[in-house]
């Protein structure tokens, strides 16, 4: 490619042109009309030479500008230029030669103008190679390469060597002429010269056309393959150019077959008289290994063999035939692209063809550009198949939105050609008419694309057919190496069907009566249903990934919002919540909601999802609170009349009436007990709608099993004894059950009775408890002699109003709902009820429960602490004089208590009995005694030695520093000075010093150095190692501040505080510990009385002392002063 | 505590009943099995009417009655009277005996379902009459 022959060329030229300068200067002074004529011939020389020079540069530029077109390649393009510049200086060196002739500048400028706008052309079509690329680019090349502006300037070019060739021819005649006339010596420096000037024009005429034939060949060839589409109409025009320009006989081409390693001839061409021969035949159907004949040879070499004498060589079997239809030689060179060699062009001549280095590399350089486009046809084709196979549509943007290409499928769908929507707006296309909107969207995308945004809608798109479907449309920027953005990639993939079962299921979704949503398993809301959206009057953008639980459906109400994060949370653990709750709607009214979440896993089993579901059950829990209402009145309306009735029938039979006769007695009597009969008819009616109705509420609690059984044995022996049956308790156990004692213990009754009535006199009835072997639950059962129950009755059994002999029910006195009852108490227990029996062998009535509660620890802290939570005390003023109750009341108001008073000590301990009064106000002078040993005794009695005491007295109060009341808190002289009072009510909110913190931390170390430090404080502290344990200490104690880690075990620092939050009016003084770092809505969160947030990263304990002094205020000394 | 409410016997009973029925069966009940004095009163009204007068020392006091509710005879009655109001024992139809406790929680001395069994009126009465002192 590079200009080797040209260079070689220019410097044998300048050589002898060097030769007969000096032959001039010895030719002397005297012959200076010869030497004047010489110098003219030279000087016309030199002017074709720069002319043809030009040419050569100008063709090189063309050449290289055509590579780069093709190829991109910018090594090209600085070549491009280096010619560009360098046939600019050769016109400026033209012009100096020729100003002296008018004709030549005019013919001058008329090829400079030539040369300016070729090479204006050739800058725009590189311009539009670069920004617009290959197609855009090639389209212009070849229609500039139709046009004549390059013939213009050959032609200009060979008007200005014409002129100049006439002038020599002119010039030489001349020359001729004065030679004749001179002296022999000088003729022979004159011979000389013209010698030497002749062996320039030979050299030069032949080297130039070499140069010339090798440069064409090379331009033409990359015509040939910018212009082919076709790899076989490609290389066979190569070969017809090769064969035409080289004088060649014939041209083949080997391509490496792809999985046998070996060379296969593509494709023949050969000069006419060839075409029958036997060779041709032959080569056609041949395939070499590496190495073998003359393909072989250039394949193993890789580089470029000839075969000079076709008959001498030995590695080459086709010989013969070549010999029959007179070949001589034979060359080969290899179609390589970036360093694969993809396979051979072999040449044949029917003379002796031999090869210089210049044409080798020429031909080198043929097969290079051959196996470039070989490569490319190959990618292009792979592409090709790629973008024309693809389901989806595919196209090709530049940045201004110009379709450059588009893939089948896309051109099929709207019935188009390439040619109708290339090299046109994209947004034009028949994709897009249909929908302004649209439109208008895309061309936004392509702006934004364009920036090197990726874009990605949804866009519909109308069918041929009528019908429409829908495409996942992106718009995709493609980005040369500095980030510039070169092209678009539009991508359309039909989710139609998709889209239609999405719409499908979002009608169904939306349109449905319940509340629907989606959540991640984070609690983060993706989508919810028409339906909830509108009973909350929001859209969607305003619920849509928030946390669910601080949607609108729950932030009225924040109590609910912790319910429904926890069931989140629950439910992430994949878990199925369901939960009911009551919110306010938009409009404020009051909505009953059946919530329900379930976790939607993937087959890991991991949680992808949650489904949270609400049914509006308004109307349901209105109805319900109506029969509920219904039943109330009912109850009342019936019972009523009946409390009469058995009234007046009780009082004849107790004969407060006056003396009846006796058979009128008798129908009292029955008329009484079946009155009796109808009350407990109406009582089960009503209690077993209140259970099935889920109205009650079991008081659960852990029971000893034998405990109920023995209880059950105790209340019903009288009618045993009466009916001459014993009742026997089974093996005892030990075991604990979690239930509602009294449930249960009528559970068992009602069986034990059912066993005692239906036993023949003298038997027993079995009462026990087994547990079974996995120990997770505990059979109760109660065995009798009975008559037995048939199996197929047994399932009766437990209906309403079953009775196995309608005759049973008189006899016995049932009410048919005994068993009913029985079987819906134990299973809101979630336990189990049957019967085993055998007619004649007696039944075994059983029922089932759960163990042991697995409940956390806090929710059941043991009997004591649990009364003094959950009951509401009052303050106990315990004074017997009636204005100072009085007044203590009324300052015991003002500060918020609720008050009780008890005038004398009996009373008070009377009261006592029942209430844990907050705080006791105590005269110590009282009727029936001294309000010291009230205190005495209450500092022995562990439920209520806490109580905070205030003595107000009149007495001398050395007596009661004495005693040793630990949580007396001040004692108030009479008369009652006011703001004492007031400081001693303040004390008993923060409950009497030393002040004790309550450090929750589960760290030993970390608890061991604050309670060292608070000690030294003169605190006292209390420990807990985990939030069950420091709720229980809380509630023991009562502590005046609590030092809290958050990362303590179950429940955690966040829970702790709720619970506490609750119980303790909130107002407890708090310094969250902890290694967390919160953000303000966790500060908001832990957060009770005065409260501080410190960070163990952060903050020193000596800060934790600090908060803890400014906290305590005056319950702690102040530091010291140093 | 006032001299009412130390008394350890009942001498007087108040009975508080819109149902003449109800009310003159009680009456019988206690004048035959008891010989303490029965005062009857026929609405919330005129309870707080004898209340002003002497008083009991057991009121029987029907909770669903027209116009004044046992519920509002109570709290009138504690304003009214203070720590002198008399043991209080409700009669009422419309509950189930566990939600005596409810009753009991608000100052009741006791709750009697009814129906109630005439011939043990008495004995309910002074139960709950020392479960209470």
């Amino acid at each position: 490619m590079k200009s080797f022959g040209a260079t070689k060329l220019t410097v044998m030229v300048g050589a002898l042109l060097l030769v007969a300068a000096v032959g001039m200067h010895m030719s002397g002074k005297q012959f200076t009309t010869q030497t004047t004529s010489r110098t003219w011939v030279l000087h016309t020389y030199q002017v074709l030479d720069k002319i043809e020079n030009l040419l050569y540069t100008l063709r090189s530029a063309e050449l290289n500008q055509t590579k780069f077109i093709l190829f991109g390649n910018d090594g090209y393009l600085k070549e491009y230029d280096r010619f560009a510049r360098e046939s600019d200086e050769q016109i400026k060196q033209l012009q100096e030669m020729v100003d002296d002739n008018p004709e030549q500048v005019t013919k001058l400028s008329r090829l400079q103008n030539s040369v300016a706008k070729m090479l204006a052309t050739a800058q725009r079509i590189i311009a539009i190679r670069k920004t617009n690329g290959i197609e855009a680019a090639k389209v212009l090349l070849n229609d500039t390469a139709s046009s004549d502006k390059a013939n213009s300037v050959e032609t200009a070019a060979k008007d200005m060597a014409q002129v100049e060739q006439r002038l020599l021819q002119l010039r030489l005649s001349s020359l001729n002429t004065n030679t004749q006339k001179t002296q022999d010596h000088i003729n022979l420096v004159n011979g000389f010269f013209v010698v030497a000037l002749l062996l320039i024009v030979w050299i030069y005429s032949a080297s130039r056309e070499k140069a010339q034939k090798s440069l064409a060949l090379q331009h033409a060839v990359s015509r040939m393959l910018n212009e082919s589409e076709d790899l076989y109409q490609a290389i066979n025009k190569i070969e017809r150019l090769i064969v035409a320009h080289g004088g060649w006989a014939c041209a083949s081409t080997w391509l490496l077959s792809d999985n046998e390693n070996v060379l296969r001839c593509f494709d023949v061409f050969s000069e006419p008289w060839l075409n029958d021969a036997a060779f041709v035949e032959e080569t056609r159907s041949r395939k070499f290994v590496k190495g073998e004949d003359l393909p072989g040879k250039s394949w193993e070499k890789q580089q470029a063999v000839s075969i000079v004498n076709l008959a001498k060589e030995e590695n080459f079997p086709r010989k013969n035939l070549a010999k029959d239809c007179g070949l001589v030689s034979g060359f080969a060179f290899p179609i390589i692209s970036e360093k694969n060699f993809l396979g051979v062009v072999e040449l044949f001549a029917d003379s002796k063809h031999e090869l210089d280095q210049d044409t080798s590399n020429t031909f080198e350089s043929i097969g290079r550009e051959i196996g470039r486009l070989i490569e490319r046809q190959r990618t292009q084709m792979r592409f090709r198949a790629i973008f024309n196979q693809t389901y989806g549509f595919i196209g090709f943007l530049d940045t201004e939105g110009n379709l450059l290409d588009a893939n089948e499928p896309a051109l099929q769908f709207s019935g188009v050609e390439a040619a109708d929507v290339l090299h046109k707006p994209f947004w034009e296309g028949p994709w897009w008419a249909h929908d302004q909107v649209q439109k208008e969207r895309l061309k936004d995308a392509i702006r934004r694309a364009a920036a090197g945004e990726f874009i990605r809608f949804e866009a519909h798109h109308p069918a041929p057919n009528g019908s429409s479907i829908y495409v996942d449309f992106s718009l995709k920027p493609v980005a040369d190496s500095d980030g510039e953005v070169k092209y678009l990639i539009p991508e359309g993939r039909d989710i139609t069907e998709r889209k239609e079962a999405e719409i499908k299921f979002r009608a169904v979704f939306d349109q449905t009566f319940g509340f629907i949503g989606l959540l991640r398993p984070d609690g983060i809301l993706l989508d919810s249903n028409q339906s909830a959206l509108e009973f909350a009057g929001v859209k969607l953008e305003d619920v849509v990934n928030k946390p669910y639980w601080q949607t609108v459906w729950w932030s009225r109400d924040p109590a609910l919002q912790e319910t429904v994060k926890q069931a989140v949370e629950k439910a992430a653990s994949g878990e199925f919540v369901r939960f009911e709750t009551r919110n306010p709607s938009s409009t404020g009214e009051m909505f009953d909601f059946d919530v329900s979440i379930k976790p939607v896993t993937d087959p890991s089993g991991k949680v992808i999802l949650l489904i949270p579901e609400a049914r509006d059950i308004t109307q349901t829990k209105e109805a319900e609170r109506r029969v509920s209402e219904f039943y109330s009145t009912v109850s009342h309306e019936l019972r009523t009349p009946l409390t009469s009735i058995r009234g007046s029938l009780g009082l004849m039979e107790g004969g407060l009436t006056g003396a009846i006769p006796e058979k009128t007695l008798k129908m009292v009597k029955i008329a009484r007990s079946e009155c009796d009969r109808l009350i407990r008819l109406i009582n089960d009616i009503l209690d077993l709608q209140k259970i099935e109705a889920g109205m009650i509420e079991l008081k659960r609690a852990d029971v000893q099993a034998d405990h109920l059984v023995e209880r059950t044995i105790d209340g019903l022996k009288g009618m045993a004894h009466t009916l001459n049956i014993d009742l026997i308790a089974g093996q005892p156990t030990n075991a604990v059950v979690h239930c509602d004692q009294d449930r249960i213990i009528q559970v068992l009754t009602n069986l034990v009775s059912n066993a005692i009535k239906f036993s023949p006199p003298g038997s027993d009835v079995l009462i026990g408890v087994k547990q079974d072997v996995e120990e997770s639950s505990l059979k109760f059962f109660v065995k009798d002699n009975g008559p037995g129950i048939p199996p197929a009755q047994a399932h009766k059994l437990f209906a309403r109003f079953q009775q196995l002999d309608q005759s049973d029910s008189r006899q016995k006195g049932g009410t048919g709902l005994g068993l009913a009852i029985t079987k819906a108490i134990v299973e809101e227990h979630h336990g189990l009820i049957g019967v085993d029996s055998e007619v004649g062998k007696g039944s075994t009535f059983w029922f089932s429960l759960p163990a042991v509660s697995k409940l956390p620890a806090v929710s059941q802290p043991d009997d004591e602490v649990q009364q003094l939570a959950s009951h509401i005390h009052p303050a106990l003023i315990i004074e017997d004089d009636d204005s100072i109750a009085e007044v203590l009341k009324e300052h015991l108001h003002q500060d918020g208590f609720e008050v009780v008073r008890a005038s004398s000590l009996k009373e008070a301990e009377s009261l006592m009995r029942r209430y844990v009064p907050l705080v006791i106000l105590l005269d110590l002078t009282l009727p029936d005694g001294d309000g010291l040993d009230l205190l005495t005794a209450l500092s022995t009695d562990n439920a209520r030695r806490h109580i905070p005491v205030v003595i107000v007295t009149g007495r001398d109060p050395d007596g009661v520093v004495k005693c040793g009341y630990p949580t007396l808190i001040d004692w108030v002289e009479k008369p009652i000075d006011e703001s004492k009072l007031h400081d001693a009510f303040n004390a008993v909110r923060r409950k009497i010093g030393p002040a004790r913190v309550l450090i929750v931390e589960d760290d030993v170390a970390a608890r061991e150095i604050l309670s060292q430090q608070l000690n030294s404080l003169g605190v006292s502290c209390l420990e807990a190692k985990d939030g069950a344990e420091a709720i229980k200490v809380f509630r023991h104690s009562n502590p005046d501040l609590i030092i809290l880690d958050l990362s303590i075990p179950a429940p955690d620092g966040f829970a702790v505080v709720d619970i506490l939050k609750e119980e303790s009016n909130g107002d407890k003084p708090l310094i969250v510990y902890s290694a967390m770092d919160l953000n303000s809505d966790q500060k908001q969160l832990l957060k009770l009385g005065l409260t501080a947030h410190l960070t163990k990263s952060i903050n020193s304990i000596d800060q934790v002392i600090e908060t803890v002094r400014e906290f305590l205020d005056g319950l702690v000394p102040p530091p010291p002063d140093i | 505590m006032s001299e009412t409410g130390n008394k350890s016997k009942i001498n007087h009973v108040l009975i508080v009943d819109d149902d003449d029925n109800i009310r003159l069966i009680t009456q019988m009940s206690l004048e035959g099995l008891t010989t303490w004095k029965v005062q009857e009163a026929r609405s919330g009204k005129e309870a707080l009417t004898c209340l002003a007068g002497e008083l009991p020392d057991v009121i029987l006091l029907d909770v669903m009655m027209p116009d004044m509710t046992g519920m509002d005879v109570f709290g009138q009655a504690k304003t009214l009277l203070g720590d002198n109001l008399p043991r209080v024992i409700f009669m009422t139809a419309k509950v189930q005996a566990s939600e005596i406790e409810k009753y009991r929680a608000l100052g009741a001395a006791g709750v009697i379902m009814k129906p109630f069994d005439p011939m043990k009126l008495p004995e309910q009465i002074e139960e709950a009459f020392s479960h209470f002192s």
